[in-house]
């Protein structure tokens, strides 16, 4: 199909800007220096390394690192100047260099871990603003695994899920099911890129877990909405992580024991300095461990398993390949051991990933270049896996390249990409406006952003993104703007933006244990469309506080819904409804001495509306507003980690108000009338007498967890690592939901008591 | 920061409550389904109490069932019969000796026998309309092609019949008695374009008796005794949303229903027939054998249709 007049434009705009760029590039006068900062223990990259040039006047220039370690000062007059890289916990590294007219200077170190760390007076760009939970910036937060390892949690390797439920705007609607909704979005409206791959449901079916154990992570940025240019395909948020290189230096690795997980964790250098490998495998171990200790079934099932190979062929150009598999299998809401042996209602689903990354540094022009090629895939499977009563597949290709200027004035960022999608269903007659045949949809488009300072303080990032559907004759223009303004201790920042999505998950949420998605392409109306705008504000008034306010709304529009329906186990039609989210999350954030805490509270309001004649007759009216499933209007997370005598004692407590559900008058029977009717041939069909959708509240959700830790050092690099932990330790019993049909209670998990081994070496 | 710990053990406070039900309570107790039918003697109705779990028991609904013919006041008192269907499940279907009538109101009460709050319902028994049967029409085309076409218009009916049945009525010499043959096909029905209070039938007697031939031995040994038409309509009410007894719409608690304090349905169908012989010269034209008066007594429809033995076709 061809494509339209638009996306041929913006295509030609796009491709005489490269031009415009590679000619400005070429009249570049002044020097550019760039390189890569690198951990000296294992070859890391580190984000947020301070790169300071000063020359002998009171000149100033710098940046800070990325996530890959890339750091690149342009604009730099000739002369000699005075390099500093800094970086909280690790000693300055200093240098002096003479950099000539026009000259481009690849300029690669590492940064040694440990005494004699220095503060430079200069923070310079916005990579260490989104770090720490009040580093909350137009919607970005940065996660380490540092951070992740003070969320309290029943074993040791630490997981990405625990760290993101203890953000405000971020729900999960129980501690099974792997559900995670941000800021309002569903699920499926969350795009989660691992070293540039897709992965499509990570989130594991308990959930302090998900396929990201902490030992492969490097960062995390979590864009609870406003998200730039850079993304795109989903409606809600993005969740990009990177993920660690293998050990360059010397064989690693770690192991862990627990209730709920054993881990594993090698790597270690093929080539020293410039090769190395990574494998991590996690498999559950609920069975013999976490089910006995609370004497309940939990039929859960899981796995992960991760490897990446990456490699530096030259202080200019780097590659990594990574590969990615997670597995889940269980039954939601079981309540006794036959429900758990029965496998009717057993949810099963698999991600694939593999994808691989290479990066560039042009010896003539001052650029960055990114290739990433990538496949993954998804199968969902409802009932048992023989023969399941329902299942759903898809298959993403992507490739995409990106490339970033710096001009001096401003670095300019552009990409291309293409995908395509394979996508199949079969869907036992849910959602039954779903096509069942095997649908291809293709996606290319491309993305342009500024990212430029004017004057000292203020920091724009505007951009533009256009999406084409060549198989489905679709194409979208989404403008997108994101902007800090610094001045002294506070800054505020802005982002907003357009996103559609047309590739979408379909889950049926009026059933809280039926967690089973099919993956389609946009089934009825128009292509879901999001628009977000959010505004934040960040202060620093002492050295130990931090506080971040940001309020954000997201208007949804074109989703598709289930029909509410008197018969809600048996049959799904969708309908299209809109959305609206508006929200708060207000962080405050401590470090003093030994002790770190941070208290979030979120407020949000989700409402939906839906259109669907068959309930004008029941509710009044054909248009019906409601709250959906995820609709947590306030929450609170306290967390206080305290490091004293080796020991590392880590609590956190979680409030969230009632999520709704739906309310019913009770059950009859349904019999159609369709003419003169033999009563004796009709036993009618069960029927929930519903009241209003989701118009009732489940009571308050709170838990309590903490944890004990103290590491061993055995020898110079083997710790052995203990831990004792108590999940929900006051045992709250927390509603998970009420079956409406069976009116059986599902309480999420009790008090967990568990004790954990990690042996690094 | 000083209302930190306030806001702390307010949350806590609010948390302590965690009882749940899903179940609201409701006035309502009962669902009622059923069709009171001109056609019968005895009249049905399932009454379902509407009940806080899943699973239906099987014990006593109790309930007191009455109807009231409103025009009369005559009140008839049902009863419960307990039927288990082909599925196993088990429902209450309460029945009276009740022979509606046409135009008719109909209040059905069901009472708790503890309570006082009735769950109700009221249906109109469709009026009786008025039939013309006009003369057939006899046509030939190229000499050769006989159309015979007979035109019945109904007045008075509000909405389109929900069926219509016709059937043929032969006398079988050899045992002298009659025999009823109901053709599968329904007649061209349509509302008169000028006069939207009519409905007219119009028979094709040529397709019928063609039907007819391939199906019975016509001749004289099996000679016509008539032509009879019989249609069924629904009360007014018994229209669903779109003209669509789509069972996904009709599920919904409220849609297609006219029950007080409660859920369901209950309906009224009326039943109108009309019957007639059909003229010497057009039966002979047709093939058929005419009825002599000899052959058989002089009232032939004195018995209601479907008296006697009654083959379809």
């Amino acid at each position: 199909m061809a494509i339209n007049r638009t996306t041929m434009c913006l295509y030609r705009s796009l491709c005489l800007v490269t031009l415009t760029l590679i000619a400005v590039d070429a009249l570049a006068q002044n020097a550019v220096l760039r390189g890569y900062v690198r951990d000296s223990e294992d070859g890391q990259p580190l984000q947020g390394v301070n790169v300071i040039l000063r020359n002998d006047g009171d000149a100033l220039l710098g940046a800070a690192s990325d996530r890959d370690g890339f750091f690149a000062i342009s604009g730099i007059p000739p002369g000699r100047y005075y390099l500093t890289g800094s970086f909280v916990g690790y000693r300055v590294h200093r240098d002096t260099l003479d950099l000539a007219l026009d000259e481009i200077r690849t300029y690669n170190f590492d940064i040694v871990y440990g005494e004699g760390m220095e503060l430079d007076e200069l923070l310079v760009e916005a990579e260490q603003e989104a770090a720490g939970v009040a580093g909350l910036t137009g919607g970005l937060q940065s996660i380490t695994p540092r951070e992740i390892a003070l969320i309290p949690s029943p074993d040791l390797s630490g997981d990405l899920a625990s760290y993101l439920t203890a953000l405000p705007g971020v729900i999960a609607t129980g501690d099974q099911g792997g559900q995670l909704f941000i800021r309002g979005g569903e699920p499926t409206q969350n795009q989660v890129l691992m070293d540039g791959m897709v992965i499509y449901q990570p989130f594991h079916l308990i959930g302090f877990y998900s396929a990201f154990p902490s030992s492969i992570l490097n960062v995390t940025d979590v864009y609870a909405g406003g998200f730039g240019a850079e993304y795109g395909g989903r409606l809600s948020s993005v969740i990009d992580i990177s993920t660690r290189n293998g050990n360059k230096r010397r064989m690693a690795g770690e192991f862990s024991v627990a209730p709920f997980i054993s881990a594993g964790l090698i790597e270690g250098p093929i080539v020293p300095n410039h090769l190395s490998v990574l494998f991590s495998g996690r498999y559950s171990v609920i069975d013999q461990g976490a089910a006995r200790i609370v004497d309940a079934p939990l039929p859960y099932d899981f796995n992960d398993q991760f490897g990446k190979i990456h490699a530096d062929f030259s202080q200019n150009s780097q590659a990594s390949i990574s590969a990615l598999r997670s597995f889940d299998r269980g039954i939601i809401g079981a309540l006794d051991e036959a429900q758990a042996d029965s496998i009717k209602n057993q949810v099963t689903w698999e991600n694939q990933a593999i994808g691989g990354r290479y990066i560039m540094l042009p010896t003539q022009i001052p650029v960055q270049a990114e290739i990433l090629m990538s496949m993954s895939r998804i199968e969902n499977l409802f009932g048992p896996e023989v023969e399941p009563s329902r299942t759903s597949r898809a298959q993403e290709i992507n490739a995409a390249a990106n490339v970033t200027h710096f001009t001096g004035a401003m670095d300019i960022s552009w990409g291309l990409y293409f995908r395509f999608s394979q996508l199949k269903s079969e869907l036992g007659g849910l959602f039954q406006e779903v096509s069942e045949d095997t649908e291809y949809v293709s996606e290319t488009g491309g993305y342009v952003k500024l990212d430029l300072t004017v004057g000292n303080n203020l920091h724009l990032e505007p951009g533009l993104r256009v999406a084409s559907f060549p198989s489905k004759g679709n194409t979208y223009v989404e403008p997108r703007l994101r902007a800090v303004y610094n001045i002294g201790i506070h800054q505020v920042s802005v982002a907003g933006g357009l996103y559609h999505q047309e590739i979408v998950g379909l889950t049926d949420r009026r059933d809280a244990g039926d967690v089973f998605t099919a993956w389609t392409s946009s089934p009825i109306g128009g292509v879901p469309q999001a628009r977000h705008a959010l505004v934040g504000y960040q202060v620093q008034p002492t050295s130990w506080l931090r506080v971040a306010v940001e309020s954000f709304y997201k208007s949804l529009q074109h989703l598709s819904i289930a029909e509410w329906s008197a018969f809600p186990r048996f049959t799904t039609r969708l309908q299209p409804a809109n959305g609206n989210v508006i929200g708060l999350d207000s962080r405050l954030e401590f470090t003093t001495g030994p002790f770190y805490g941070f208290i979030n509270y979120g407020y949000s309001k989700v409402q939906y509306q839906a259109q669907q004649s068959e309930i004008q007759y029941w509710f009044g009216s054909s248009e019906y507003e409601f709250s959906p499933q995820h609709d947590r209007r306030h929450q609170l997370n306290a967390l206080g980690s305290l490091t004293l005598a080796g020991f590392t004692l880590n609590t956190r407590w979680q409030f969230g108000s009632g999520l709704p559900f739906s309310e019913a008058l009770g059950f009859d029977e349904f019999i159609l009338l369709h003419g003169p009717t033999d009563l004796f041939e009709h036993p009618g069909q069960t029927r929930v007498l519903y009241s209003y959708p989701y118009g009732g509240r489940l009571p308050t959700y709170h838990r309590l967890d903490v944890s004990l830790e103290r590491g061993f050092e055995l020898t110079r690099n083997t710790t052995l690592t203990l831990l004792a932990s108590g999940t929900n330790t006051y045992d709250r019993t927390n509603l998970f939901y009420i079956d409406l049909f069976t009116l059986e209670r599902l309480d999420q998990l009790p008090f967990i008591p568990a004790v954990g081994l990690k042996l690094e070496f | 920061m000083r209302y930190l710990p306030l806001l702390f053990i307010c949350c806590t406070l609010v948390a302590c409550e965690d009882s749940v039900s899903p179940i609201i309570q409701t006035d309502r107790q009962f669902t009622i389904y059923g069709t009171l039918d001109m056609d019968q003697d005895t009249q049905y109705v399932r009454v379902i109490p509407i009940r806080p779990n899943l699973i239906a028991t099987t014990s006593d609904p109790n309930a007191i069932v009455r109807s009231i013919e409103l025009s009369t006041a005559s009140v008839v008192e049902w009863r419960d019969s307990v039927h288990t269907f082909a599925d196993g499940t088990v429902g209450h279907i309460f029945f009276a000796p009740l022979r509606i009538r046409a135009g008719e109101t109909y209040r059905l009460e069901v009472q708790p026998r503890d309570g006082e709050l009735i769950t109700s319902a009221e249906t109109t028994v469709p009026r009786q309309p008025t039939a013309t049967v006009f003369p057939e029409s006899l046509e030939r085309i190229f000499t050769t092609r006989l159309v015979v076409r007979q035109r019945v218009v109904w007045e008075g009916l509000e909405q389109a019949p929900f069926a219509i049945e016709q059937w043929y009525r032969f006398l079988r010499l050899a045992d002298f008695t009659y025999m009823d043959v109901e053709l599968s096909y329904d007649p061209l029905s349509r509302r008169n374009a000028n006069d939207p209070s009519l409905w007219e039938v119009e028979m094709d007697l040529v397709r019928d008796k063609d039907t007819l031939k391939t199906n019975i031995p016509i001749g004289p040994g099996l000679p016509l005794a008539g032509l009879g038409l019989r249609i069924t309509v629904l009360d007014d009410d018994f229209v669903p949303p779109g003209n669509d007894f789509d069972p996904e719409l009709l599920a919904q608690p409220g849609t297609l229903s006219n029950v007080d304090n409660g859920f369901g349905f209950l309906a009224s169908v009326g039943r109108f027939s009309v019957e007639w012989l059909l003229a010497d010269t057009t039966a002979i034209s047709l093939g058929f054998t005419p009825l002599d008066a000899k052959d058989g007594p002089n009232k032939v429809w004195e018995h209601p249709p479907g008296t006697f033995a009654f083959e379809k076709h």
